[in-house]
């Protein structure tokens, strides 16, 4: 099914180089990981259009700008810092892809739990990476992923230790310094709640305006049985930057996870979600994605059902204004074992503009027979009379539509339960449409 | 439950009854694919020059091409050098005058299949434009037709009578290089129907083609090209049978169909080719090019499907929506059993203003049965105030088989409205229960539940069409609860 092309020039140059700077580097099992994963993307390369799976996003502009690994982090302005961290969070600081220890505070954390970044914790958090790395990613295009998993150059290690909650959620935040111009950061987190704990995760990805680099991100979550993760993502990158995100997770039986992702920023981004169902797991994956200019937003999920009695259920909405482009594909695999599966999966599009464009493609693939699996697709346009509605009270054409795409957004910002990520994405979204005499703080 | 279930094996289990073999001299090609096979092909349907540059233009654009690996079905590699690319009854080099000249095996053939060609002439309504493997044989009520102006002959026949039409439409909708196999099927097409109904004419009876396989090892490649000019209608009716035989078959055949302005076809199939046996051994391979252009204002095209036949089905009747105004339907039953496959939906793609499109696709799988929808509903850049609807329902039946749904949405108008819904269930014991325990069999119950389920395609069908395809439902699926 595959169609293999060979990886570009430069990138291939990149991947074959000296990896001695790298974290881990003389760690036996990890070099020979990198090693492994060097190999199958100079076989591969980055994924093409040809293949299904990435039929409406190419990337050669990527291939094109040839990024380099950035070396070291930039310098972040006190204020920028400010803009990103969430309050009253435990937080990790990335700057181009490297663990900045004076920028974080991981503060007090419960007995056992485990916060920490790779390069300064890997001494002692080894085994715990060890377990993890590579053990959930599987898909059957993996450019992106070896590249990442060959040249990872920092990232976040959490562990939530077994029957316990972490009340303050853990911000990972990751940020491209003004100097990081077509650098590329490539970050690994491995994230794992251990048997009936209970946690959130936050990872926030944001860049000085104007510049362009490419952020490679992969994040790797298990959930043991019991436990309850949640894990939200807010991409604001900048809006000339490039985006390639994944999160693949694994739910043992009983696990929750929800997955809520926020896309606003990069010119070309593509978020990938993947969940494996344990039995009796919940999955919940939400999204909201809003392109403007001439971005185009991605956003791939899948959810394998392999167990019985899961539960799924997945919402994303797109708004697409001027010449963006709104690409979202989901599917649900459920395998023969997983019978009494409820999977259901919805995407709303809003279309702004003549020149946008929203892709979409919905897929159940099931081989169990006693489950309730379905899915609902709508692609549409302001409602006209609504418009005239508020035009005849007063509201001029702009505003107005301001105020229903607002609304349509509204639907998902109001499922965030968390007050500091919900201001976050609303401030996102009044950038965007503002909505006039409405203030964040009396949201 | 355990006493009904048995039921439905045994039913399920039911041997496939149009399985035989009529045994006619066939006049065949050895097996092999070569611009000499080609060649030969034409000369020996006498065809003009410009059909066999066509052919061999085909055929050097199929020599560059890679066989298609995106569906999601499975089968063997095709040796295409394994394939004979010619067969015509023997008989027919004579020329029967009448259908008392026609092959009295041929005549027994269509009556053990139930469509006896002298009952359809005298019971009127269907003309029968019989088509035994590859060479048309016999053609009725043909004179009703001439009178009405309406064309409805073989395609060979129209290569000769009516040349300039030909050259104007063929390969204007399903292009000669359009994907594998309708490159093949452009290169080595035997023969086919053509109809063209000229301008305000409604047609006046329901134009319909019996397609059969029968000799061993000879690909059917069939080609269909129908034109409906300004203000014309037709409905055209295509059933399929096939004898049983052990070695796969493979059937790429190409449907053309132009829809001018304020025209309209109405396109059924009845589709029940042998599908191979309990043990997934043989059955035909059904790969199917078929497309209509509404190519001017309020054109509209139906097509109407009920798949139950096959090993493999892998085919998507699409319509390109160009005539502003115009209309795309498209209704399906595709059942798999045993370890059948299909791959089927459509494409809609809208490129005129206020054009609107409807789908409703039912799969209902069972056994070791793998059924995929897979759709494409397009919305051009300037297809303003397009509309689209499509709803696609999966019932299993059995937890050895599979049911999936692979839509694609593409939108470029924001003035577009696009819904898709898509559900998947098994046959509720709650329904089943309540059939029971009113008196109703089991497995009179899971039939009447899955037509059911399938009326609304049903509905779609012309009368005679929708009694058999009921029937057929009722042979190939009668009792399978999961």
């Amino acid at each position: 099914m595959s169609v293999t092309q060979l990886p570009n020039e430069h990138y291939a140059a990149l991947i074959s180089a000296d990896k001695s700077e790298l974290p881990g580097h003389g760690l036996a099992w990890l070099n020979s990981l990198r090693e492994k994963a060097s190999n199958e993307f100079s076989d591969g390369g980055f994924p093409s259009p040809r293949e299904e799976e990435w039929r409406y996003t190419n990337i050669s502009p990527i291939e094109k700008s040839q990024f380099s690994l950035a070396t070291k982090a930039g310098a972040v302005d006190a204020d920028f810092l400010q803009g990103v961290l969430l309050d009253d969070c435990h937080h990790l600081v990335f700057v181009d892809g490297f663990y900045q220890a004076d920028l974080s505070s991981v503060g007090e954390l419960p007995e056992g739990v485990v916060v920490s970044a790779i390069s300064s914790g890997l001494a002692e958090h080894e085994g715990l990476l060890k377990s993890l790395l590579d053990s959930v990613v599987a898909t059957e295009v993996l450019g992106f992923i070896n590249f990442n998993t060959a040249l990872f150059t920092d990232g976040a290690v959490i562990s939530i230790e077994e029957n316990t909650k972490v009340d303050k959620p853990i911000q990972l935040a990751f940020i491209s310094s003004e100097g990081a111009d077509l650098s590329l950061s490539n970050c690994r987190n491995v994230i794992m709640a251990k048997a009936s704990s209970k946690a959130t995760v936050i990872e926030t990805y944001n860049g000085v305006e104007g510049s362009c680099y490419l952020t490679n991100v992969v994040t790797e979550i298990v959930v043991e049985p019991n436990a309850n993760l949640s894990h939200n993502r807010l991409q604001a990158e900048s809006l000339k930057a490039y985006h390639m995100g994944g999160v693949y997770s694994r739910l043992d039986k009983n696990a929750i996870f929800s997955q809520y992702n926020y896309t606003f920023g990069a010119v070309l981004s593509r978020a990938e979600v993947h969940a494996d169902l344990g039995e009796a797991s919940d999955c919940t994956m939400d999204g909201l994605y809003i392109g403007m200019d001439h971005q185009h937003i991605d956003s791939h999920t899948r959810l394998n059902h392999e167990q019985p009695h899961a539960i799924s259920n997945e919402f994303y909405k797109g708004i697409m204004g001027d010449r963006s482009r709104g690409v979202f594909q989901g599917r649900i695999i459920v395998a023969e074992d997983a019978q009494k599966t409820d999977a259901k999966m919805n995407n709303r599009n809003l279309l702004l503009s003549d020149h946008a464009e929203a892709d979409t493609k919905p897929q159940l693939e099931i081989y169990a027979d006693d489950v309730k699996c379905a899915h609902g697709v709508t692609v549409g346009q302001l409602d006209d009379t609504a418009i005239f509605y508020l035009r005849s009270r007063g509201a001029d054409e702009e505003m107005a539509k301001n105020m229903l795409t607002f609304a349509f957004a509204n639907e998902m910002v109001e499922r965030i339960e968390l007050q500091p990520l919900r201001i976050k994405v609303l401030e996102q979204l009044l950038k965007r449409f503002p909505q006039q005499g409405m203030k964040i703080e009396w949201l | 439950m355990a006493a009904s279930n048995e039921n439905l094996k045994d039913l399920i289990g039911q041997e496939y009854k149009d399985g035989f073999v009529t045994d006619i001299e066939s006049e065949s090609f050895p097996p092999g694919l070569n611009e000499d096979v080609i060649r030969a092909i034409s000369a020996k349907k006498d065809e003009p020059e410009f059909l066999l540059e066509w052919r061999l233009e085909a055929y050097r654009h199929w020599l560059t091409m890679e066989h298609p690996e995106w569906a999601f079905v499975e089968f063997p590699k095709i040796d295409f050098q394994e394939i004979s690319y010619y067969s015509a009854p023997k008989s027919m080099a004579d020329g029967p005058k009448s259908l008392d000249e026609v092959d009295p095996e041929l005549i027994s053939t269509y009556n053990k299949l139930g469509i006896p060609l002298e009952e359809q002439m005298r019971l009127a309504g269907v003309a029968v434009d019989a088509v035994f493997d590859s060479v048309s044989v016999a053609t009725t009520f043909k004179d009703k037709l001439y009178e009405a102006g309406v064309i409805f002959c073989s395609f060979s026949e129209a290569v000769k009578e009516h040349p300039e039409l030909i050259k104007q439409y063929l390969g204007t909708v399903v292009s000669q290089y359009d994907n594998f196999y309708a490159a093949l099927n452009a290169a080595v097409f035997s023969d086919g129907s053509f109809v063209y109904i000229p301008k305000g004419v409604r047609c006046p009876m329901e134009l319909s083609t019996y397609f059969r396989i029968n000799a061993a090892n000879t690909g059917q490649f069939e080609r269909t090209l129908i034109i409906a000019d300004e203000g014309s209608h037709v409905s055209y009716l295509e059933g399929c049978t096939a004898p049983m035989r052990d070695e796969n078959q493979l059937h790429a055949a190409v449907v053309e169909l132009v829809i001018l302005k304020d025209a309209e076809i109405k396109y059924s199939t009845v589709q029940n080719w042998y599908p191979g046996d309990e043990n997934g051994v043989g059955g035909i391979y059904n790969f199917v090019t078929k497309r209509a252009e509404c190519r001017e204002e309020n054109a509209k095209v139906s097509w109407t499907q009920v798949e139950t036949g096959s090993a493999i089905t892998w085919k998507y009747p699409s319509v390109v929506l160009k005539g502003d105004n115009s209309i795309g339907e498209f209704y399906s039953v595709a059942l798999t059993n045993n370890y059948q496959q299909a791959d089927t939906g459509t494409k809609m793609i809208h490129y005129g203003k206020n054009t609107s499109s409807t789908i409703i696709s039912k799969g209902i799988s069972a056994g070791h049965g793998q059924n995929t929808y897979r759709g494409l509903v397009k919305i051009g850049r300037k297809a303003e105030n397009a509309r689209n609807y499509t709803q696609c329902d999966s019932l299993l039946m059995g937890d050895q088989c599979g049911a999936h749904t692979f839509p694609y949405i593409e939108t470029k108008n924001p003035s577009a409205t696009i819904e898709h819904e898509a559900s998947t269930s098994k046959i509720s014991e709650d329904q089943l229960f309540y059939c029971m325990q009113r008196g109703i069999s089991a497995e009179d119950a899971v039939s009447m539940i899955v037509n059911g389920f399938c009326k609304e395609v049903f509905k779609e069908l012309p009368m005679e069409f929708a009694v058999e395809a009921q029937a057929l439902l009722g042979i190939s699926l009668e009792g399978s609860v999961g």
